[in-house]
């Protein structure tokens, strides 16, 4: 297919004026833009606001110039907790409730190794000899609904392996342009999710290998992705691997027409699940734009079953409140592989 | 990364510039025009509604084709679109060959025809699309040349190459 005649077939579709009116109509009715237009005749009110300001940051100053014995610290602690109960109950509430479920995508991903299936299995569909300290990471997709626009950061802590998600993801992403391809070390015990620029840098512990754990949060700060290691000489079964392997596609996933065995598949999955979210605890931790922190502790074990292509999985929380039953489907697993 | 500009732009201003390539990749992925109405809609609500902060031009062109490639994935999972059939839709086409070349498009699995897109339309790189939609360049590549394959066979057998 020729790009021109793409092009040439594309061209002619655009929305009608019509559409693009009414959204604009709709985007100035939308609340945000109310609340914008709000402060911004506000801050048409003249110099009060701006002397008000200046006289807040002439006494803070003060205090941390000549403060008194403790007084910078309390100032934050109190600032922390004003900020916290007011803005917690739209936010950091949600923090606490798992609201996804696993979702989507397995991965697997081995170190020391990249490039297309045959590459990693030889020509009778065995693995070729991995070196020793080859892993995969096994991820599942979460939503977290953790976003909003107070929200700096957000650490997730996950059985002592850790995440975190910076503010500022594009910056973190510039030096990996050139190592787009998968996941890899960028130092000892952090993978980056390459070329994803909406994703970052994850902090990983190493000195728990299989219970530890690295992650992500998706663009729009809703979702978080983590991986456990697994050391597969020990904790897999490796013609079950190999077999896997050879029924999927390395890069996009299942798209169902390999999939003649489903109950391999189906048991695979609920093994690799099950071992990854036993006993569970997950600390969340976010920090406001003021610098305000909120943490919480979510401990749980999840139960997996694969249903075909539906998948249930049910979550059920060891601290109350938790989690509700959820049924996922679009089931899909990926490969991926790479050499760091 | 390009340039940092226009990041202080009204939404209406974000709207007018990304409003044909928005609409397109939905057209791409859903293969319907009543569809990639409801999905433009949804994408620039979306941006009120987050309030993302970019830091460049190109980060918010990505984020808009994320969430576009999003919201028509999750239209096409809804109940509503698992449980009707779409009315046929009045295109017209300027040659029989497009029409034929649409036809096979639409026989792609979406996941293929918004790789295409991308590529194709959008002069993205495999790596710039995979930073957007969030998959290896390796799958990309591999999206591309299946989507390749199939448009080929099936021209071929319809005896139109």
């Amino acid at each position: 297919m020729l790009k021109e005649e793409y092009k040439e077939l594309m061209d002619p579709i655009s929305p009608s004026s019509e559409l693009t009116e009414k959204t604009i109509r709709k985007m100035k009715e939308h609340p945000k833009a109310a609340k914008k237009q709000k402060r911004s005749l506000r801050s048409k009110r003249g110099w009060i606001p701006v002397i008000a300001a200046a006289l807040v940051a002439v006494t803070v100053l003060t205090l941390v110039l000549f403060r008194p014995f403790g007084a910078h610290s309390f100032s934050i602690l109190a600032r922390a907790a004003d900020t916290v109960s007011e803005l917690s109950d739209k936010e950091f509430v949600t923090v606490a409730q798992m609201t996804g479920a696993p979702g989507g995508s397995l991965f697997l991903n081995f170190s020391g190794l990249y490039g297309e299936e045959e590459e990693i299995l030889d020509e009778n569909g065995r693995l070729k000899d991995l070196p020793d300290d080859a892993y995969m990471l096994l991820g599942a997709y979460y939503n977290l609904d953790i976003a909003g626009e107070n929200v700096k950061q957000v650490r997730v802590s996950l059985n002592n392996g850790k995440f975190m998600v910076p503010d500022d993801l594009s910056s973190k992403l510039t030096a990996f342009d050139d190592r787009t391809e998968s996941y890899y070390g960028a130092e000892e015990g952090v993978f980056v999710e390459g070329g994803q620029s909406f994703y970052s840098a994850l902090s990983y512990d190493s000195a728990d290998p299989i219970k530890g754990s690295a992650g992500f949060m998706d663009s729009e700060g809703d979702g978080v992705m983590w991986f456990v290691r697994h050391d597969y000489r020990e904790s897999t079964d490796r013609e079950l691997l190999e077999k896997l392997m050879s029924l999927s596609s390395m890069n996009g996933g299942f798209s169902g027409d390999k999939l003649e065995d489903k109950d391999l598949f189906i048991k695979v999955n609920e093994d690799y699940y099950n071992e990854m979210f036993r006993d569970v605890v997950m600390t969340v931790e976010v920090t406001f734009n003021n610098g305000a922190v909120s943490k919480k502790e979510i401990r749980f074990t999840a139960e997996c079953s694969v249903d075909g292509y539906q998948t249930v999985n049910r979550l059920k929380s060891t601290s109350p409140d938790t989690f509700e039953e959820v049924t996922l489907y679009n089931y899909t697993i990926t490969l991926k592989a790479k050499i760091d | 990364m390009g340039t940092i500009t226009y990041l202080t732009d009204s939404p209406e201003a974000v709207v007018r510039r990304y409003a044909d390539m928005v609409y397109k990749l939905a057209y791409a992925r859903t293969g319907s025009r009543a569809d990639a109405d409801d999905v433009f809609q949804e994408v620039f609500l979306r941006y009120m509604e987050k309030a993302p902060s970019f830091s460049s031009e190109e980060h918010r062109k990505s984020w808009l084709i994320r969430v576009t490639v999003n919201c028509a994935k999750t239209l096409k999972a809804s109940y509503w679109n698992r449980n009707t059939e779409g009315l046929s839709e009045n295109i017209v086409f300027d040659s029989p060959e497009q029409y034929d070349l649409q036809r096979e498009l639409m026989r792609l699995e979406p996941k293929y025809r918004e790789v295409v897109h991308l590529f194709y339309y959008e002069d993205m790189s495999c790596e710039q699309i995979a930073s957007v939609l969030g998959i290896s360049g390796a799958a990309v590549r591999t999206r591309l040349s299946r989507a390749r394959s199939a448009l080929k066979k099936w021209m071929k057998e319809e005896d139109y190459a």
